[in-house]
């Protein structure tokens, strides 16, 4: 996602590019600073090709200093630039297939392979020097495990050096690993950029050569099949086993990661064990999925030691679900390789990916999965699914293209955050049945009700009939909200409590017990699950379970003050 | 017997009012069958259409309108207006007709039609001795007005924050905020004009203080704290139920030589392409729409006959809002999905700059690069 350039006290664009049309190169040298990110990422967009996209928008950029002194509208500098890049990508691109003759040295390398029969040596020798080759940008050093394997990489290549010239070296050496760009090298040299290219292509020859000649090609292969370009990590699959797919997946992230994923602590920890939100329009289920989710994932990860990094944004042009969350996040651009290195870097760590599935199947809309393996060659990752066989492959493309993305990576942070005391827990509880969740959206016509008071909401809806419920809604939410309860007792008893509120809350986890039966009940009236039996959908039905709600209200009513009253007695909560 | 299945996106008593729509019909049409398939919002409407589904009417809002009809996944009306011996085109109201279309093919046929408009109190004018505004204000005496009317305990408006309420403002002030066909909203969103409006807006809360800060409004508009209220013409029904004769309608102020238009919230219902009972789907279409009680209590009629024939042309609010609708014509939400998608980032800018005065200007450039 394009985050908004923040310019501080710096002059603006308009500024700059008046400037630079008389000649400030210190001016075209700020603006090249701003744009040189978003040139690449244009001309990744048209290329497809991060290599090539590197050369594209160097191109551009020099031919926008060149033609500075044309620019008629400077407030436009950006899209002038942009039609400079998309010009310059054309012009690539036409030029003979996707590289035409000035290719980029790993697409140079990838071209050989048939020509010169090299084969699987020629292969192996290409991976490595492309992935010593690999951009800074790319985010590499920030993965230990991309680190190894490229300092590896690395010692292997540097082992063959002694076959080449020393000017051969040198231009090996500025490209492979400093990464400077052909032009610069033929500037450093005082030649042409298509004489590096032929002195790069002629060493890589050598190279092989020399492996061949200097039995390293055993020890070259064996580099080179630590295939860095697919992986998958051990991930159980099969029903979630707690009702709120998002902490469930929290948790068996967070278990892949060694961690301590309990379901039932998290359920309580997180408060979904006692949440509740009901939409006002209809029985609609979209309230069971609106509240903060970066805000609770990092809050709940924080406590448990782990730190959450998140890529997300809803599309342009689809229609997005839950607009009461959706509303919160940028429009995504959309851009497949973002999402793909994403994905890759949390996998290549060992960490699955938390992601909101808006590609399930039926009955589900959306919920949350888990992406635990990707492949390069396939473009593909492989996620945890709802339904048999509990697995799913989905292309970088559908994932990027999804309406609401929302992706999760989780990294250990150096402590967990201070852990709540049972009083802070208890007023949490507390706080969401009497003043709902808190969660606030903006989109004005969405209406939810929050905290014990959408208990009526609900049931007045099922009391108004079958021409006001919606039937998906309900027994969805009945579902969600009764298993989540069933949470609610066993996490009040883990509660350490002084003598006198122990008793409360004993009673209070009792009546939330008895609450979750109750709205079991009304699950089982009515299930989810339409393998389930369960009652006709008809006025009488609805009628039942709006009862069977107000008495598990009831109840929930009685247990919250039961917690206030062991409050007052802990002394840390409301009067 | 054949069965029509409406996919339709409402809940209350909207939805009340399409199963009582789907009763009659069944009563008139006895061998066709009419089953309706709630789904929550867009995104679950637009799963539905593209599963492959059998829908024959589909409900959508504005932003679908365009882009249904584009991708043929609904038909174009106007054939069947043409066909039908029964509703003439001439007598749609010129927003009604207006904001369903596009490209000279009609998407559906609107429900749930509301129009903003100002509700004046006449007491607070009459305490104020100020005359009471007929509508043909410009954006100075409409201050004017308004700081007259705010007192220690009274604000001269009630307006909440929103680019969607404040985008007729604007254009009635300095034109639209997106190219004509939606492509762009460069040069519209980010021109001095547009960006001087916003400022005249902001003003109102931060120099003139006619409007109460956001977040300090209560849920209820008509309280006896506003001298006049923003709301939309929905409201009607409860105003002339609870306050009778308290309050009178007026659209909004112009620029001399401003657009003379204004926005209108709706929704639709169109046939789908596949649906293989397109003219038993008009038929249902004109029963929920066009003929019975034409419309919700709360909505606009489409036609201008069905609001002669239920009295709203001599209601004084009413008169007021239809007389908008027939200027009304589609905001940048009907034109722009991104922009549609994007409207609470554009919201939170308002609110920073009503709270902050913030940078107006470059706020805008910055959104116009943003939305392209």
């Amino acid at each position: 996602m394009e985050e908004a350039r923040e310019t501080g006290e710096a002059p603006d664009d308009e500024t700059l590019a008046e400037r630079a049309r008389h000649g400030d190169v210190e001016a075209f040298g700020m603006l090249m600073e701003r744009y040189r990110g978003k040139a690449v990422h244009w001309a990744r967009g048209w290329s497809r090709d991060p290599d090539l996209a590197e050369d594209i928008a160097q191109d551009a950029l020099i031919k926008a200093f060149l033609h500075a002194g044309q620019l008629v509208h400077p407030s436009r500098f950006m899209e002038w630039l942009r039609t400079i890049v998309r010009n310059s990508a054309y012009a690539r691109l036409r030029r003979g297939g996707p590289y035409g003759r000035e290719k980029p040295m790993s697409s140079m390398l990838a071209g050989m392979r048939g020509r010169d029969g090299a084969g699987a040596e020629a292969e192996t020798l290409e991976r490595l020097l492309e992935r010593i080759g690999r951009r800074a940008a790319d985010g590499d050093e920030a993965e230990p495990m991309r680190q190894l394997v490229r300092r590896e990489s690395a010692r292997l290549i540097r082992s063959l050096l002694d076959c080449l010239n020393e000017r051969e070296r040198g231009m090996v050496e500025k490209f492979f690993f400093e990464q400077l760009r052909p032009e610069e090298i033929s500037a450093l040299y005082g030649t042409t950029t298509g004489s590096v290219y032929a002195h790069l292509h002629r060493s890589r020859k050598k190279l092989r050569a020399y492996a061949d000649a200097s039995g390293l090609q055993p020890e070259l292969r064996a580099a080179g099949s630590t295939d860095e370009r697919s992986r998958s990590l051990a991930m159980l699959t099969g029903r979630p086993d707690a009702p709120y797919t998002l902490i469930e997946r929290l948790c068996r992230l967070i278990r892949s990661k060694g961690g301590d994923g309990n379901a039932a602590r998290w359920m309580g920890e997180s408060g979904m064990a006692f949440r509740v939100r009901v939409s006002r329009l209809n029985t609609y289920a979209d309230g069971v999925h609106v509240f903060d989710w970066q805000g609770e994932i990092r809050r709940l990860l924080g406590a448990f030691g782990y730190e959450p990094e998140f890529l997300a944004g809803r599309a342009r042009n689809a229609p997005a679900p839950l607009v009461a969350v959706a509303e919160r996040f940028r429009l995504t651009s959309g851009d497949d390789g973002e999402v793909a290195r994403f994905v890759r870097e949390a996998v290549d760590c060992g960490s699955p990916v938390l992601f909101f599935d808006t590609h399930v199947g039926k009955p589900y809309v959306h919920e949350w999965n888990l992406i635990y393996a990707y492949n390069d060659f396939n473009r593909t990752v492989t996620a945890t699914d709802l339904a048999s066989p509990y697995q799913r492959t989905l292309t970088y493309g559908e994932l990027a293209a999804s309406p609401l993305l929302f992706l999760c990576r989780a990294r250990v942070k150096d402590r967990p955050d201070p852990g709540r005391s049972a009083e802070d827990a208890l007023a949490a509880v507390v706080r969401q049945a009497r003043e709902g969740d808190g969660y606030r959206h903006g989109t004005p016509y969405l209406r939810y009700a929050t905290g014990l008071g959408a208990y009526d909401v609900w049931a007045e809806q099922l009391e108004g009939g079958l021409l006001r419920a919606n039937e998906y809604g309900h027994r969805y939410m009945a579902h969600v909200y009764a298993r989540a309860r069933a949470f609610a007792g066993p996490y009040l008893r883990s509660l350490a409590a002084p003598e006198g509120a122990a008793e409360l809350i004993a009673e209070a986890a009792g009546d939330y017990d008895t609450s979750a039966r109750l709205l079991g009940e009304a699950a089982a009236l009515l299930p989810w699950d339409s393998d389930g039996g369960g009652e006709p959908w008809s006025a009488e039905t609805l009628r039942r379970s709006a009862g069977l709600i107000r008495r598990a209200k009831a109840h929930e009513e009685r247990a919250v003050e039961r917690l206030e009253r062991a409050l007052r007695i802990m002394g840390g909560g409301k009067s | 017997m054949k069965k029509l299945v409406v996919a339709a996106q409402c809940g209350g008593e909207a939805l009340e009012y399409l199963y009582a729509a789907a009763g009659r019909f069944m009563e008139r049409h006895p061998s066709v069958g009419v089953e309706i398939r709630q789904v929550n919002g867009n995104f679950e409407l637009d799963r539905l259409v593209r599963s492959g589904t059998a829908v024959d009417l589909i409900h959508m809002s504005e932003s679908l309108f365009r882009p249904y009809l584009e991708e043929g996944i609904v038909r174009d009306l106007l054939p069947f207006i043409e066909r039908d011996g029964g509703v003439a085109a001439d007598d749609f109201y010129g927003g009604a007709l207006r904001g369903p279309s596009w490209d000279g093919r009609l998407a559906a046929i609107p429900v749930d039609v509301m129009v903003p408009l100002i509700f004046y109190r006449k007491e607070a004018f009459r305490e104020a001795g100020l005359p009471e505004p007929d509508g043909g204000w410009d954006f100075e005496a409409f201050a004017r007005v308004a700081r007259a009317l705010t007192t220690g305990g009274q604000w001269g408006i009630r307006l909440g924050v929103d680019i969607e309420w404040y985008e007729p403002f604007v254009r009635r002030g300095a034109g639209p905020l997106v190219a004509p066909d939606g492509s762009t909203v460069k040069g519209y969103l980010d021109s001095g004009a547009v960006r001087d409006m916003f400022r005249r807006i902001v003003d109102w809360y931060r120099t003139d203080r006619i409007a109460p800060p956001p977040g300090t409004l209560g849920e209820y508009p008509f309280e006896r704290e506003y001298a006049m209220v923003h709301a939309f013409s929905c409201w009607i029904p409860w105003v002339s139920a609870h306050h009778p004769g308290e309050y009178v309608a007026v659209g909004l102020p112009r620029a001399s030589g401003g657009e003379d238009t204004t926005m209108m919230y709706m929704g639709g219902f169109g046939i789908a392409s596949a649906s293989g009972s397109p003219d038993e789907a008009w038929l249902f279409l004109k029963e929920l729409a066009l003929g019975g009680p034409a419309c919700e209590p709360w909505s606009l009629p489409a036609l201008r006959s069905a609001a002669g024939r239920l009295g709203m042309r001599e209601h004084p609010l009413w008169r007021a809002a239809l007389a908008e609708l027939e200027k009304a014509s589609q905001s940048a939400f009907y034109l722009n999905r991104a922009w549609n998608a994007g409207r609470q980032l554009v919201n939170e800018r308002l609110h920073a700059w009503i709270a902050d005065g913030g940078d107006i200007e470059s706020s805008l450039r910055e959104l116009a690069e943003y939305f392209g």
